[in-house]
Protein backbone atom coordinates (compact mmCIF):
# COMPACT_ATOMS: atom_id res chain seq x y z
CA UNK A 1 0.00 0.00 0.00
CA UNK A 2 2.77 2.33 0.72
CA UNK A 3 4.44 2.13 -2.47
CA UNK A 4 1.89 2.90 -4.30
CA UNK A 5 0.78 5.88 -2.44
CA UNK A 6 4.56 6.72 -2.51
CA UNK A 7 4.43 6.58 -6.64
CA UNK A 8 1.43 8.90 -6.37
CA UNK A 9 3.45 11.26 -5.25
CA UNK A 10 5.85 10.87 -7.81
CA UNK A 11 3.43 11.14 -10.75
CA UNK A 12 1.47 14.18 -8.93
CA UNK A 13 4.64 15.82 -8.33
CA UNK A 14 6.29 15.39 -11.23
CA UNK A 15 3.70 15.31 -13.91
CA UNK A 16 0.23 17.03 -12.45
CA UNK A 17 1.51 19.57 -11.00
CA UNK A 18 3.93 20.70 -13.78
CA UNK A 19 0.93 19.87 -16.07
CA UNK A 20 -1.97 21.34 -14.59
CA UNK A 21 -4.27 21.66 -18.06
CA UNK A 22 -5.42 18.66 -19.22
CA UNK A 23 -4.84 17.80 -22.68
CA UNK A 24 -5.67 14.81 -24.47
CA UNK A 25 -2.37 13.26 -26.08
CA UNK A 26 0.10 15.59 -24.41
CA UNK A 27 -0.15 17.14 -21.58
CA UNK A 28 -0.84 14.47 -18.25
CA UNK A 29 1.62 11.35 -18.71
CA UNK A 30 3.90 13.27 -21.59
CA UNK A 31 6.99 12.67 -19.70
CA UNK A 32 5.85 9.25 -19.34
CA UNK A 33 5.77 8.66 -23.41
CA UNK A 34 9.91 8.45 -23.46
CA UNK A 35 9.85 7.29 -27.49
CA UNK A 36 7.17 9.85 -28.02
CA UNK A 37 4.92 7.57 -29.84
CA UNK A 38 1.62 9.16 -28.08
CA UNK A 39 1.62 5.50 -25.83
CA UNK A 40 3.29 4.88 -22.65
CA UNK A 41 4.20 1.19 -21.91
CA UNK A 42 4.39 -1.05 -19.10
CA UNK A 43 8.31 -0.18 -19.25
CA UNK A 44 7.59 3.81 -19.15
CA UNK A 45 5.55 3.88 -16.53
CA UNK A 46 7.08 4.64 -13.47
CA UNK A 47 4.07 4.21 -11.60
CA UNK A 48 3.45 0.84 -9.37
CA UNK A 49 2.30 -2.01 -11.70
CA UNK A 50 -1.11 -2.29 -9.60
CA UNK A 51 -1.55 1.18 -11.12
CA UNK A 52 -0.85 0.71 -14.89
CA UNK A 53 -2.80 -2.53 -14.48
CA UNK A 54 -5.81 -0.55 -13.06
CA UNK A 55 -5.96 2.16 -16.12
CA UNK A 56 -4.92 -0.32 -19.12
CA UNK A 57 -8.37 -1.37 -19.71
CA UNK A 58 -8.24 -2.86 -23.04
CA UNK A 59 -5.15 -4.98 -21.28
CA UNK A 60 -2.99 -4.27 -24.33
CA UNK A 61 0.03 -3.31 -21.79
CA UNK A 62 0.28 0.30 -22.73
CA UNK A 63 -1.85 2.93 -21.88
CA UNK A 64 -3.77 5.17 -25.06
CA UNK A 65 -4.56 8.71 -24.32
CA UNK A 66 -7.91 8.11 -23.23
CA UNK A 67 -6.57 5.85 -20.34
CA UNK A 68 -4.15 8.48 -19.44
CA UNK A 69 -7.35 10.96 -19.17
CA UNK A 70 -8.99 8.34 -17.17
CA UNK A 71 -5.76 8.19 -14.77
CA UNK A 72 -5.34 11.84 -14.73
CA UNK A 73 -9.55 12.36 -14.03
CA UNK A 74 -8.94 10.09 -11.25
CA UNK A 75 -5.79 11.28 -9.21
CA UNK A 76 -7.83 14.94 -9.41
CA UNK A 77 -11.22 13.66 -7.72
CA UNK A 78 -8.30 11.90 -5.21
CA UNK A 79 -6.81 15.18 -4.51
CA UNK A 80 -9.65 17.05 -3.23
CA UNK A 81 -12.17 16.39 -0.56
CA UNK A 82 -12.54 13.62 1.96
CA UNK A 83 -12.48 10.38 1.88
CA UNK A 84 -11.16 7.48 -0.18
CA UNK A 85 -13.88 7.34 -2.47
CA UNK A 86 -13.03 6.98 -6.20
CA UNK A 87 -10.47 4.65 -6.23
CA UNK A 88 -8.35 7.11 -6.17
CA UNK A 89 -5.07 7.00 -3.52
CA UNK A 90 -3.42 9.37 -0.85
CA UNK A 91 -0.77 10.19 -0.20
CA UNK A 92 0.96 9.66 3.59
CA UNK A 93 -0.32 11.78 5.94
CA UNK A 94 -2.80 13.55 3.67
CA UNK A 95 -6.24 13.46 5.95
CA UNK A 96 -6.78 9.98 7.59
CA UNK A 97 -7.43 8.18 4.32
CA UNK A 98 -4.20 6.23 4.20
CA UNK A 99 -4.50 5.16 7.33
CA UNK A 100 -8.18 3.85 7.00
CA UNK A 101 -6.75 1.91 3.88
CA UNK A 102 -4.05 0.48 6.00
CA UNK A 103 -6.62 -0.37 8.67
CA UNK A 104 -8.44 -2.36 6.28
CA UNK A 105 -5.79 -4.10 4.23
CA UNK A 106 -4.80 -5.33 7.73
CA UNK A 107 -8.77 -6.15 8.91
CA UNK A 108 -9.49 -7.83 5.82
CA UNK A 109 -6.26 -9.77 5.20
CA UNK A 110 -6.64 -12.64 7.72
CA UNK A 111 -3.85 -14.80 7.08
CA UNK A 112 -1.45 -11.91 6.73
CA UNK A 113 0.55 -12.25 4.25
CA UNK A 114 0.08 -8.71 2.69
CA UNK A 115 -2.42 -9.88 -0.27
CA UNK A 116 -5.90 -9.51 -0.28
CA UNK A 117 -8.17 -12.21 -2.15
CA UNK A 118 -11.77 -12.73 -2.76
CA UNK A 119 -12.23 -14.92 -0.70
CA UNK A 120 -10.35 -12.70 2.11
CA UNK A 121 -13.06 -10.10 1.25
CA UNK A 122 -16.01 -12.61 1.37
CA UNK A 123 -15.46 -13.59 4.68
CA UNK A 124 -14.64 -10.37 5.89
CA UNK A 125 -17.95 -8.71 4.16
CA UNK A 126 -19.83 -12.07 5.73
CA UNK A 127 -18.38 -11.28 9.43
CA UNK A 128 -19.63 -7.44 8.87
CA UNK A 129 -22.94 -8.98 7.93
CA UNK A 130 -23.83 -10.92 10.68
CA UNK A 131 -23.18 -7.68 12.84
CA UNK A 132 -25.38 -5.32 11.11
CA UNK A 133 -27.59 -7.05 8.83
CA UNK A 134 -30.67 -6.20 11.61
CA UNK A 135 -33.48 -8.00 9.16
CA UNK A 136 -31.44 -10.57 8.47
CA UNK A 137 -32.38 -10.04 4.95
CA UNK A 138 -28.83 -10.90 3.45
CA UNK A 139 -27.84 -7.40 2.60
CA UNK A 140 -27.16 -3.91 4.10
CA UNK A 141 -28.61 -0.96 3.87
CA UNK A 142 -27.12 2.33 3.91
CA UNK A 143 -28.96 2.59 7.46
CA UNK A 144 -27.32 -0.88 8.28
CA UNK A 145 -24.29 -0.03 7.41
CA UNK A 146 -23.96 3.51 8.97
CA UNK A 147 -25.21 2.20 12.42
CA UNK A 148 -22.90 -0.49 12.33
CA UNK A 149 -19.58 2.13 11.34
CA UNK A 150 -21.10 3.78 14.35
CA UNK A 151 -20.99 1.40 16.85
CA UNK A 152 -17.56 0.23 16.02
CA UNK A 153 -16.58 4.13 15.96
CA UNK A 154 -18.32 3.94 19.58
CA UNK A 155 -16.10 1.38 20.61
CA UNK A 156 -12.65 2.34 19.57
CA UNK A 157 -13.74 6.04 21.49
CA UNK A 158 -12.95 4.80 25.13
CA UNK A 159 -15.32 5.85 27.27
CA UNK A 160 -18.37 3.42 27.41
CA UNK A 161 -21.47 4.78 25.60
CA UNK A 162 -24.19 4.84 28.18
CA UNK A 163 -26.85 6.53 26.21
CA UNK A 164 -30.59 5.67 26.06
CA UNK A 165 -31.21 2.86 24.01
CA UNK A 166 -33.83 2.73 21.03
CA UNK A 167 -37.50 1.81 22.30
CA UNK A 168 -36.87 2.45 26.32
CA UNK A 169 -39.21 5.02 28.02
CA UNK A 170 -37.96 9.20 28.30
CA UNK A 171 -36.24 9.27 31.18
CA UNK A 172 -37.47 11.36 34.35
CA UNK A 173 -35.59 13.98 34.60
CA UNK A 174 -36.42 17.36 33.78
CA UNK A 175 -34.80 20.67 32.28
CA UNK A 176 -35.69 24.30 32.96
CA UNK A 177 -36.62 26.94 30.06
CA UNK A 178 -34.05 29.24 29.10
CA UNK A 179 -36.36 32.29 29.06
CA UNK A 180 -39.78 31.40 29.93
CA UNK A 181 -41.04 30.19 33.16
CA UNK A 182 -41.33 26.41 33.18
CA UNK A 183 -39.74 23.47 33.07
CA UNK A 184 -39.94 19.87 30.48
CA UNK A 185 -40.49 16.37 32.12
CA UNK A 186 -39.15 14.17 29.46
CA UNK A 187 -41.02 11.33 30.74
CA UNK A 188 -43.95 13.26 30.11
CA UNK A 189 -43.26 14.34 26.34
CA UNK A 190 -46.02 12.78 24.22
CA UNK A 191 -45.50 14.91 20.84
CA UNK A 192 -43.35 13.69 18.34
CA UNK A 193 -40.02 15.23 19.75
CA UNK A 194 -36.11 15.87 18.78
CA UNK A 195 -33.98 16.62 21.64
CA UNK A 196 -30.38 18.34 20.80
CA UNK A 197 -28.07 18.49 23.66
CA UNK A 198 -24.90 20.70 23.38
CA UNK A 199 -23.14 23.65 24.63
CA UNK A 200 -21.57 26.90 23.19
CA UNK A 201 -17.77 25.68 22.82
CA UNK B 1 -26.52 26.03 11.27
CA UNK B 2 -27.66 22.60 9.84
CA UNK B 3 -29.62 22.55 13.11
CA UNK B 4 -31.48 25.44 13.19
CA UNK B 5 -32.66 24.88 9.46
CA UNK B 6 -33.61 21.46 10.26
CA UNK B 7 -35.88 23.24 13.17
CA UNK B 8 -37.21 25.38 10.19
CA UNK B 9 -38.36 22.78 8.00
CA UNK B 10 -39.93 20.16 10.26
CA UNK B 11 -40.40 22.68 13.12
CA UNK B 12 -44.42 22.66 12.50
CA UNK B 13 -44.75 18.72 12.29
CA UNK B 14 -42.21 17.74 15.47
CA UNK B 15 -41.22 19.78 18.66
CA UNK B 16 -37.90 20.68 18.83
CA UNK B 17 -35.61 20.73 21.88
CA UNK B 18 -32.08 22.44 22.89
CA UNK B 19 -30.91 21.73 25.84
CA UNK B 20 -28.09 23.52 27.24
CA UNK B 21 -25.59 21.17 28.75
CA UNK B 22 -21.66 21.60 30.49
CA UNK B 23 -19.29 23.11 28.51
CA UNK B 24 -17.23 20.76 26.37
CA UNK B 25 -14.39 23.13 26.03
CA UNK B 26 -14.16 25.71 28.86
CA UNK B 27 -11.53 28.09 29.85
CA UNK B 28 -8.89 25.84 31.50
CA UNK B 29 -9.78 22.83 30.25
CA UNK B 30 -6.88 20.39 28.15
CA UNK B 31 -8.72 22.23 25.12
CA UNK B 32 -10.21 25.21 25.46
CA UNK B 33 -12.57 26.56 22.82
CA UNK B 34 -11.46 30.23 21.14
CA UNK B 35 -14.68 31.52 22.00
CA UNK B 36 -13.36 31.79 26.37
CA UNK B 37 -16.13 30.59 28.17
CA UNK B 38 -15.61 29.77 31.52
CA UNK B 39 -17.06 26.81 32.96
CA UNK B 40 -20.87 28.32 34.40
CA UNK B 41 -20.83 27.18 38.55
CA UNK B 42 -23.98 28.25 39.06
CA UNK B 43 -27.18 27.41 37.79
CA UNK B 44 -28.11 31.19 36.68
CA UNK B 45 -24.39 31.94 34.85
CA UNK B 46 -25.37 28.61 32.73
CA UNK B 47 -28.37 30.01 32.06
CA UNK B 48 -26.69 33.56 30.76
CA UNK B 49 -24.15 31.16 29.04
CA UNK B 50 -26.96 29.52 27.20
CA UNK B 51 -28.48 32.74 26.49
CA UNK B 52 -25.36 34.41 25.03
CA UNK B 53 -25.21 31.17 22.67
CA UNK B 54 -28.68 31.47 21.20
CA UNK B 55 -28.15 34.75 20.75
CA UNK B 56 -24.83 34.34 19.04
CA UNK B 57 -25.32 31.19 17.03
CA UNK B 58 -28.76 32.64 16.03
CA UNK B 59 -31.14 29.96 17.34
CA UNK B 60 -34.50 29.93 17.44
CA UNK B 61 -35.06 26.74 18.79
CA UNK B 62 -36.42 26.35 21.84
CA UNK B 63 -34.03 26.22 24.41
CA UNK B 64 -33.59 24.36 27.86
CA UNK B 65 -30.81 24.57 30.44
CA UNK B 66 -29.76 21.65 32.29
CA UNK B 67 -29.02 21.85 36.61
CA UNK B 68 -25.64 22.67 37.42
CA UNK B 69 -25.63 19.13 38.81
CA UNK B 70 -26.15 17.80 34.88
CA UNK B 71 -28.95 15.53 35.94
CA UNK B 72 -30.12 15.59 31.98
CA UNK B 73 -27.32 15.23 30.54
CA UNK B 74 -26.28 12.53 32.80
CA UNK B 75 -29.47 10.65 32.20
CA UNK B 76 -29.28 10.59 28.36
CA UNK B 77 -24.96 10.58 28.65
CA UNK B 78 -25.09 13.74 26.02
CA UNK B 79 -21.84 14.86 26.59
CA UNK B 80 -20.53 16.89 24.66
CA UNK B 81 -23.34 16.85 22.01
CA UNK B 82 -25.84 14.47 21.10
CA UNK B 83 -29.58 13.95 19.40
CA UNK B 84 -32.77 11.96 20.63
CA UNK B 85 -35.79 11.48 18.82
CA UNK B 86 -38.81 10.85 21.45
CA UNK B 87 -41.56 9.20 19.80
CA UNK B 88 -44.82 7.61 22.20
CA UNK B 89 -42.81 8.83 25.46
CA UNK B 90 -39.80 6.08 24.40
CA UNK B 91 -36.68 6.69 22.30
CA UNK B 92 -36.93 6.70 19.00
CA UNK B 93 -33.90 7.46 17.88
CA UNK B 94 -30.47 7.98 19.48
CA UNK B 95 -27.87 9.61 17.55
CA UNK B 96 -23.92 9.42 18.32
CA UNK B 97 -21.72 11.04 20.59
CA UNK B 98 -20.35 14.50 19.71
CA UNK B 99 -18.63 15.53 17.88
CA UNK B 100 -17.66 12.93 15.44
CA UNK B 101 -21.00 11.16 15.37
CA UNK B 102 -23.23 14.06 15.93
CA UNK B 103 -25.01 13.68 12.35
CA UNK B 104 -27.73 15.98 11.78
CA UNK B 105 -28.71 14.23 8.18
CA UNK B 106 -28.94 10.93 10.08
CA UNK B 107 -31.47 12.29 12.44
CA UNK B 108 -33.35 14.04 9.97
CA UNK B 109 -33.67 10.81 7.73
CA UNK B 110 -34.99 9.32 10.98
CA UNK B 111 -37.30 11.80 11.71
CA UNK B 112 -38.50 11.70 8.11
CA UNK B 113 -39.21 8.34 8.88
CA UNK B 114 -41.78 8.82 11.74
CA UNK B 115 -43.91 12.06 10.77
CA UNK B 116 -47.27 10.81 9.61
CA UNK B 117 -47.11 10.00 5.81
CA UNK B 118 -48.45 13.26 3.42
CA UNK B 119 -51.15 11.87 1.34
Amino acid sequence: MKSIALAVVFVSAGFLQAQPQPNRGGGFGRQMDANGDGKITREEFPGPKEMFDQFDKDKNNSLSPEERDAMRQNRTRGGSGRGNSGGSFRRPGQGQGNNMAQELFGAVDANKDSKLSPKEWQSYFDKILTEADKDKNGNLSAEEWQAWRQRRQGRSSGRPDRGLKVGVMAPDVSAEFMTQKGSLDFSKIKHLTVVIFGSYT
Amino acid sequence: MRLQKAYETFGKQANFYWVYIREAHPLGSSRPSPLQIEQPKTFESRQEVAITCSVNLKLTIPMLVDDIDDTVSRAFDAMPDRMYIIKDGRIAYKGGRGPREFNVAEMQTALEKMLPKKR
